[in-house]
């Protein structure tokens, strides 16, 4: 009950704009996936290729193997979730409820009313009535309801606060848990969505970063902090992300994989070297000038 | 970070077993639902305004003077241009919506058009009804139940098939329009859809006259009605064009 995705030399422009310029990526089924990028860098547009809300310029996109375009079952077994949802804002959220019970074949209504109690959502009320995120947690709980197998959440955060974004990471986990599906996570709270993720998706300028398992990606990277020669001498030849210098203590941050030797040669030299979080990488990889 | 329960796996991205095969015909029926739902629902504000509009006038005029004709012909452009304006609100609200739930644009287009179709049957229905319901009062009473015939196909109110008729094709026209005006809204924004309303709007006021233009010479009924269909036809296959291309715009935040 899962969807993976295939991406190819994928283009969508929009009149003169170029949103994604030949993308190229693979979501394999049943994994949570991050979706990570600046604002522009072409999340958006990705999202609603997938969700055939917009056909591409060039390129293939495959959803299960086939194309999404006015594909019946591709287009069931996905849903994307922006903000609020696309849902009827006039009518009490009751009645989209209903709705979906009768459109999605796998909604769990069960589920929707559990999390509806979650989110403290009155059912009668109507989402234009609601608060942005009251809004965005009952975009959260049809996307969580809805079951699809290509489930897409873009940004589903939005005004939600701490506690209720909170509430919906655990939702989402206890759900996956119980019934495993292809799940993007597009967010900007890194640091939050970080324990969820299974693999990391970095889009830039409208083309993929990189696309790495959340594992290795944890070992990719490493702050290296001592005297300034010293670590300027040890990331010689390296990838620097960022140089910060206090004094004359520097911290450099590698983008590189630093295995055992490499570490006692820091060591060595006095340094001391540390992981850096995805939310660092995301950030240092999609700086507009870097350090070096 | 990862979790324990992973099932990722790198390479296959097809998923096995596949789940139940939902179909166009099954989106058609939900987008059909909704869309009557909604559609009904403005009838009955429809009718609700026709039954209290109509007995206030008839009250009126009727301590004023003898009436001498009919009140409920007048409703004949407000039961067009109420349709037209709520199948526009329809298609553009609802577009989100059935794509947002997972459903194709074919079952929407066809769902639209069906709706529309019957729609215009049940306003039809509904002024026809009101039409001779009123004739039956006014003869009760004793008063003339005159029309005035302008712009329309009928001259007596006793004409009942020619009065299905000219308001059938008229609000249909209206619905078919309302689908269309609202897509081309829907697509192409507020600049391009009002450029394109005489091509979108036009014919609902080409509908009835087209029946009855001296412009036609001797044409007969029976192949004015075909001519005015062939257009209604166009439009429809327009509208669905339309739907099956449209992209979904970004949400109103």
């Amino acid at each position: 009950m899962s969807f993976g995705v295939e991406v190819q030399d994928l283009t969508v422009e929009y009149g003169r704009t170029v949103a994604l310029e030949r993308a190229s990526l693979t979501l394999a089924p049943g994994a949570i996936h991050g979706l990570l990028g600046r604002n522009g860098s072409g999340k958006t547009t990705l999202l609603s290729v997938l969700a055939a809300f917009r056909r591409p310029s060039a390129g293939r996109v495959l959803v299960d193997g086939e194309d999404p375009w006015e594909n019946p079952r591709v287009m069931a077994g996905t849903c994307l979730v922006r903000e609020s949802g696309d849902v009827e804002v006039d009518t009490g959220m009751k009645d989209t409820l209903d709705y979906l019970e009768r459109a999605r074949p796998h909604f769990d209504r069960d589920l929707a009313d559990r999390l509806m109690d979650t989110f403290e959502l009155d059912p009668r009320r109507k989402p234009t009535k609601l608060s942005r995120g009251k809004r965005s947690a009952f975009g959260a709980v049809v996307g969580l309801a809805t079951r699809a197998e290509l489930t897409l959440f873009d940004e589903v955060y939005l005004g939600m606060d701490a506690p209720s974004r909170h509430a919906f990471y655990d939702a989402l986990l206890e759900d996956y848990v119980e019934h495993p599906r292809t799940i993007v996570l597009s967010s900007h709270l890194i640091e939050e969505i970080e324990r969820l993720l299974e693999h990391v998706v970095i889009l830039d300028r409208g083309g993929v970063l990189l696309a790495e398992d959340a594992d290795v990606l944890g070992a990719r990277g490493a702050r290296v902090t001592g005297p300034g020669p010293a670590v300027d001498a040890f990331v010689a030849g390296r990838r620097v992300l960022r140089r910060e210098q206090l004094g004359p203590t520097v911290q450099a941050t590698v983008d590189a994989t630093l295995d055992d030797a490499a570490r006692a040669e820091a060591h060595a030299a006095g340094l001391e070297v540390g992981p850096v979080d995805l939310q660092s990488l995301v950030v240092h990889l999609t700086a507009k000038e870097p350090a070096r | 970070m990862s979790l324990p329960t992973s099932t990722a796996s790198p390479t296959p991205t097809r998923s096995t077993p596949r789940p139940a095969t939902p179909s166009h015909r099954s989106g058609y029926r939900t987008g059909l639902r909704w869309l009557l739902q909604t559609h009904g629902f403005m009838f009955l504000w429809a009718l609700g305004m026709l039954v209290v509009l109509v007995a206030a006038a008839t009250i009126i005029v009727s301590n004023v003077t003898t009436p001498a004709g009919s009140i409920v012909q007048h409703a004949r452009q407000g039961l067009t241009w109420f349709p037209f304006s709520i199948a526009i609100v329809g298609i553009t609200t609802y577009t989100n919506i059935h794509i947002g739930a997972g459903l194709t644009r074919r079952s929407l287009g066809w769902a639209a058009l069906t709706a529309a179709v019957v729609m215009a049957v049940a306003y039809a229905a509904l002024f026809t009804l009101a039409l001779q319901l009123e004739r039956a009062v006014y003869g009760w009473t004793g008063w003339a139940h005159g029309v005035d015939g302008a712009g329309g196909l009928f001259t007596s109110s006793g004409q009942v098939g020619l009065v299905v008729l000219d308001v059938g094709l008229l609000f249909l026209a209206g619905q078919l329009s309302g689908v269309l005006v609202g897509i081309v809204y829907y697509r192409a924004g507020g600049w391009w859809g009002t450029l394109a309303l005489p091509l979108t709007a036009g014919p609902i006021l080409l509908a009835t006259p087209a029946l009855s233009t001296a412009a036609l010479g001797d044409l007969g009924l029976a192949p004015r009605v075909v001519l005015v269909l062939l257009v209604l036809g166009a439009m429809s296959l327009a509208a669905h064009r339309l739907i099956l291309g449209v992209q979904v715009r970004k949400l109103a935040t």
